[in-house]
């Protein structure tokens, strides 16, 4: 009978040659992996104080920025590198954001840019308090130009530049472009709905007699328009009917408004009362979901491309993140030099942010602020992903979370914070003394997400 | 050349280390436990066992717990944390001569003066069988594969399926004529048996005794020093703190199903007792109004006419609702009470309901 022992060889083991990888066999028998659970939970708590460590979410800013206040920031929707931004002096620049620097720069309006689109065809279309829209060529082929020869050169030079002038009969506060077609729309004393090729207005759109703020076209369901007034109202219009379809009234002003590039039907808007609000077209009776955590006006609100997150820029000099189903922001960044924050914006890669803000810098933020955005190797990039997951897994354990959660903010935010809280609680406190001394009933609670509405209506035909 | 000196570790006859814990453990006839930090070089903790010499001392692979064997047969569990032993078991009678725990942590096999060989469930400190050496056993030791060595005088009888029922005969023998078996010990990953002897030291083959299958990424016997040189350092970086040592190693980021009254601490409890009484308001709940209707109560200063008293009179709430209808009960039951003792016919409910209680 012949009875077998383990033997092995050497040569199966190490490599012959140092290009030659070692065998690595795995056994996942729990017996030979003792302490399993103690020693992740190690691992996860190393990473989670590794992410704090390298989390600095400033990159730097774009050229050196505007001479006033930057109030409108455009993406380029068909490429990653190019964004537009507009000022408080009626200057707008187009940048090249691989060398951070001004690849344009046109005195466009007298008095403020209010809106600033690029269109499909890598044209700028802007708009101002001075009764104008208009639309400027960007033809960024400047760089194909440098490396081709002198025959090419005067092609298009002499298109560069303002393009066209359409005069409108008011000022105008925002504008939006469709996706797609030739078409953008307005938005002032009246909302109205233009085509690039024409000199007037297509259309008017307006559903009672206020100043519209802010228009957004739907980027998935091309053809909706949603749009917030100074009578703190929202609405919603189709452009196959060519009229409004329904109207929602909330306490406070919406300063902005972002549709969800993924499901076609979630819209988020930025609040004046500290909050953003994400809705559901089909519902709009109540919101889906309230992003606390801001302590003044929320100014604007961006989602990124995989709708996964929004970003809010607000009056209290700071900028949140927020996952997009949860209530709290998962991170917030600020500087000293940053002033009251106008607008925010995800890249079109979603890993960063682009903020403007009062003091006239645009400036660049990652969007996980412990990123980097370098060429991994392999085993680096498993070893995140297996952090990540650590992370994940571990979330809740205290001390996983104190380290996690913990973010230095400023103390006049955290003061300010502290006395929101404070007023919030005893305006709670006198609403439950106010029940308890009625009749049982005649004074429900109300829901968080619809204590904003004041009232919704649907158009007639 | 003397590197470092460990001038707390007094007398010491066994050493062993917890690889993940990066903690040598030393005891001897001191009568000491003592876990001394080897990537610091800080003395963790130290535990007076108050039961003598030790005798022999092995570590549960599976949870890092130290079992120390003592002269009066018991055994004893620790953890760095606690000074007092986690666990104690009555082994054996006289001295425990030799233990060994296998790689689950599930079982434990002890070898006593009193020529027992005894295997213990761990997990619910249960002795599961007992087998007898012709001698006193001088070691045992516990393979990869469950096979259990047992050297007695200058023999070595090896054991096979000892966990699963209760065997009949030996898997193995072997001797080693005129010496005294000293030690005993299972080569990791390879069948071999490594026998100390009072003549030197021996090694036989003893097939299906290893782990075939090693796991390269958690021990390696073929590593490259440049993969030891990492895995030191990834074992630093991992090390595990000594109170993570706990009779179940699962216990950490799981959830403490235990009953408050299990799970706290009297500490807690206390705390938890005071911060109750300060926010608890005099009445509360329907059973504790119930608990303070007392018919035989005659006068007019009942605990519930107190509690009543103290609200402000025009506040109508759930409470107060609640007081009025069990100040109304108590009234019903004094009023029956007294004209039953008074010899009238006790009042019966109505039966019909309420139906026809709109006729009365």
């Amino acid at each position: 009978m012949k009875i077998k022992t383990i033997s092995r060889s050497s040569d199966t083991y190490i490599p012959v040659r140092n290009t030659q990888e070692s065998a690595l066999p795995r056994n996942l028998d729990p017996a030979l992996h003792p302490f399993e659970r103690a020693r992740e939970y190690t691992k996860a708590l190393t990473a989670t104080k590794m992410e704090r460590m390298f989390a600095q979410p400033f990159i730097g800013q774009l050229g050196n920025g505007h001479r006033d206040g930057v109030y409108s920031i455009a993406k380029n929707f068909k490429t990653v590198n190019k964004i537009a931004t507009g000022s408080g002096d009626g200057v707008i620049k187009y940048w090249d954001l691989t060398s951070r620097n001004e690849a344009y720069s046109f005195k466009a309006h007298y008095g403020m840019v209010s809106g600033l689109v690029v269109t499909p065809d890598h044209k700028m279309l802007s708009c101002g308090a001075d009764k104008t829209v208009k639309l400027w060529n960007v033809q960024s082929d400047s760089d194909y130009r440098k490396n081709s020869d002198d025959e090419s050169v005067n092609d298009n030079t002499s298109e560069e530049g303002l393009l066209k002038t359409y005069l409108g009969a008011h000022s105008f506060q925002s504008m939006d472009h469709h996706k797609s077609d030739p078409t953008f729309v307005t938005g002032g004393a009246e909302i109205n709905l233009w085509d690039i090729n024409r000199t007037r207005p297509v259309s008017n759109l307006s559903w009672g007699a206020d100043n519209i703020t802010t228009v957004k076209f739907n980027k998935t369901e091309t053809s909706i328009i949603a749009s917030a007034g100074s009578d703190n109202s929202l609405i919603l219009y189709d452009m196959r009917t060519n009229s409004p379809t329904q109207k929602i009234r909330t306490t406070m002003r919406t300063n902005a408004i972002c549709w969800n590039p993924m499901e076609a039907y979630v819209f988020a808007s930025a609040s004046e009362d500290h909050n953003a609000y994400l809705w559901d077209m089909r519902n709009m009776s109540r919101s889906i979901n309230v992003f606390k955590d801001h302590v003044s006006a929320v100014m604007d609100v961006d989602f990124s491309p995989t709708g996964q997150e929004i970003v809010t820029g607000s009056y209290d000099k700071t900028i949140r993140i927020f996952e997009y189903r949860s209530g709290h922001s998962r991170d917030i960044y600020h500087t000293k030099r940053m002033q009251h924050v106008f607008i925010t914006k995800f890249s079109m890669d979603s890993k960063y942010i682009f903020s403007g803000s009062d003091e006239g810098n645009v400036r660049i933020w990652r969007s996980k602020a412990s990123e980097r955005s370098g060429v991994k190797s392999t085993r680096l990039r498993n070893k995140l992903e297996y952090d990540e997951k650590l992370k994940e897994r571990f979330a809740n354990m205290p001390e996983i979370r104190r380290i996690s959660k913990h973010r230095h903010v400023p103390i006049v935010i955290k003061k300010a914070g502290e006395i929101k809280r404070t007023e919030i609680n005893s305006l709670k406190r006198r609403e439950d003394n106010e029940r308890r001394h009625s009749k049982p009933g005649s004074k429900p609670y109300k829901s968080e997400r619809e204590k904003h509405i004041v009232g919704q209506v649907h158009k007639k035909d | 050349m003397e590197l470092h000196r460990l001038k707390q570790h007094i007398d010491t006859t066994l050493l062993d280390f917890l690889p993940y814990h990066l903690l040598l453990t030393t005891a001897g006839n001191t009568g000491f436990l003592k876990y001394h930090d080897v990537s610091t070089g800080e003395l963790v903790s130290e535990h007076r066992t108050k039961l003598g010499p030790t005798q022999c001392m092995k570590q549960n692979p599976w949870n890092a717990v130290m079992h120390l064997g003592h002269s009066n047969g018991q055994i004893t569990l620790w953890s760095p944390s606690m000074s007092t032993p986690l666990a104690k078991i009555q082994a054996c009678r006289g001295p425990v001569r030799s233990l060994s725990i296998n790689r689950n942590g599930n079982y434990m096999v002890v070898a006593g003066s009193d020529k027992t060989l005894k295997i213990w469930d761990i997990r619910n400190f249960k002795e599961l069988d007992t087998y007898y050496t012709p001698t006193q056993a001088n070691s045992v030791d516990i393979s990869d594969t469950d096979l259990i060595s047992v050297g007695w005088g200058p023999h070595i009888t090896i054991w096979n399926n000892c966990f699963k029922k209760k065997q009949n005969s030996p898997y193995m023998n072997h001797m080693i004529p005129s010496s005294q078996i000293q030690n005993t010990k299972f080569v990791p990953f390879e069948d071999l048996l490594g026998i100390g002897h009072n003549n030197g030291f021996e090694s036989i083959i003893v097939p299906g005794s290893g782990e075939a299958n090693f796991d390269a990424l958690e021990l390696n016997p073929f590593e490259t020093s440049k993969q030891r040189q990492e895995s030191e350092i990834r074992s630093l970086m991992n090390k595990l703190k000594p109170d993570m040592i706990t009779l179940d190693p699962n216990v950490i980021g799981s959830v403490d199903k235990r009953a408050p009254s299990e799970r706290l601490t009297t500490k807690e409890k206390s705390q938890q007792q005071q911060e109750k009484e300060q926010n608890q308001t005099p009445l509360k709940t329907e059973n504790d109004v119930n608990n303070l209707i007392n018919p035989n109560v005659k006068g007019k200063n009942s605990s519930l006419r107190k509690a009543k008293r103290k609200q402000t009179q025009n506040v109508i709430n759930e409470r107060s609702k609640r007081v009025e209808a069990a100040l109304k009960k108590e009234k019903d039951l004094r009023r029956k009470k007294i004209s039953v003792s008074k010899g009238g016919h006790v009042e019966k409910d109505d039966i019909l309901g309420n139906a026809l209680s709109r006729f009365n």
